[in-house]
């Protein structure tokens, strides 16, 4: 540390303010810096003038003069009333400390209460997940059929309070842009095929039965 | 053989002094706490020993505090007041000082607050106020001159000091409060009157060295 970071600390020093751990520095310091030194001396001198004020006081008349104030401005003062004195010091001198024991004790009472008395969300590892992914089986296709042109699109609908169930909404889009010309029955056929969707929840499966819209 | 007996006998000594001196501390607390009571129900000469007790304290604190004798007579005569008013809230059990220097602190704050207002600063003028005697100074008048001019130059120097480092600094080196004492007064942390203090003591100094080298 420099010079200009010690100041402060032989301020200290020199008044016998400093921590006890912060004095062997200050002192090591000042053993090897002159201005240090110095700035400590002026500081010390400064701190014996301040001490020799301690010894003056207020004149005779100055203190008469002020109790002469005090007391005619006090005899025309009401004092407080028996009763706000007796509960004050029934406040102030006995109940003050037992209140606020009490007070801790009532605080953690009414906190602990609390705690142990809030409604608990015990979650059952039988019961589904907020929500569902469904997953796609496709039935067997033939080689040729372009499987990479179905896009299947699952929508979850979130639980309402009321039935706790999770509905999953499931369409399939095919891709006919790129479908091949040939064969064409066999499209039509794979397309009309029933599907079945598997979701995580055992108890849910989905069955989707395609209806011929031109028959 | 012959030095136990002495040490025996400087030890009980001791014992005996320290011993008197609590008990006139206690007898001297139990008093103080009588007439506190007394004066709390509204008794007015129980209330006049109270304030001749501690009127020389308040008056020289306000005196350093506020520079000026007539506004530190207004601030003392304003902490008796307030002693009378709000004594039954004071729990008697306690040491009565810290709470009537700490009145005094707040009184003077408030006042100089407002001279501050009016555009009036720090005076240290030295009407009713009396510089005691040194031992070292007594009879040599260039060492009285000296004197004079340092305390005239240290009344300069807290003038330029912020409020609450000039509040800190008196209660700590000229008044001679604790850090502890100080923090309680001001209702601040230890740490916080010690930065105080070393700002302060730091300040003084350089106004110190200004003002002399003014004069050269």
């Amino acid at each position: 540390m420099n010079c200009a970071a010690f100041e402060k600390s032989i301020a200290l020093y020199v008044g016998n303010d400093i921590r006890v751990s912060e004095r062997r520095s200050v002192e090591t310091h000042l053993e090897g810096c002159a201005a240090c030194r110095e700035l400590a001396n002026d500081l010390r001198e400064s701190q014996s003038v301040f001490k020799a004020l301690r010894s003056g006081a207020v004149n005779a008349s100055a203190l008469t003069d002020l109790r002469q104030r005090v007391l005619n401005e006090v005899g025309d003062l009401e004092p407080a009333p028996g009763w706000v004195v007796a509960l004050h010091r029934l406040i102030f001198a006995g109940l003050r400390q037992r209140a606020a024991v009490a007070g801790f004790a009532l605080a953690a009472l009414v906190s602990g209460s609390l705690w142990f008395g809030q409604p608990r969300v015990v979650v059952s590892p039988a019961e589904p997940g907020p929500v569902a992914i469904a997953r796609f089986e496709a039935p067997s296709a033939p080689d040729n059929y372009p499987l990479s042109n179905v896009t299947p699109r699952i929508t979850t609908v979130r639980p309402t309070p009321k039935h706790s169930a999770i509905s999953v909404a499931v369409s399939l889009e095919l891709s006919t842009a790129e479908l091949p010309a040939e064969p064409a029955t066999l499209h039509t056929q794979n397309t009309l095929a029933p599907m079945k969707f598997l979701t995580d929840d055992p108890d849910i499966i989905i069955y989707w039965l395609p209806k011929d819209k031109g028959d | 053989m012959s030095t136990r007996p002495e040490i025996t006998l400087l030890h009980a000594n001791s014992l005996w002094m320290s011993r008197s001196e609590s008990e006139a501390l206690l007898s001297d607390a139990g008093e103080l706490a009588g007439l506190l009571t007394r004066a709390a129900s509204g008794d007015a000469a129980a209330f006049e020993q109270i304030v001749v007790r501690h009127e020389r304290r308040v008056l020289t604190l306000s005196w350093r505090l506020l520079g000026a004798m007539e506004d530190a007579q207004d601030a003392a005569q304003e902490v008796f007041l307030r002693t009378f008013k709000y004594l039954h809230r004071f729990d008697v059990r306690k040491p009565f000082e810290p709470w009537l220097v700490r009145m005094t602190v707040n009184v003077c704050r408030d006042l100089g607050r407002k001279r501050t207002q009016r555009g009036i600063v720090f005076v240290a003028e030295g009407d009713g106020y009396e510089q005691a005697e040194q031992p070292d100074s007594a009879g040599n008048p260039h060492d009285e001159l000296q004197s004079e001019q340092q305390r005239q130059m240290l009344y300069r120097a807290l003038n330029d000091l912020p409020e609450k480092e000039r509040t800190a600094f008196v209660l700590r080196d000229i008044e001679g409060m604790t850090t502890a004492e100080v923090a309680g007064a001001l209702g601040s942390s230890e740490a916080t009157v010690r930065s105080q203090i070393s700002s302060a003591r730091l300040k003084i100094r350089k106004s110190i060295q200004r003002i002399a080298g003014g004069r050269r």
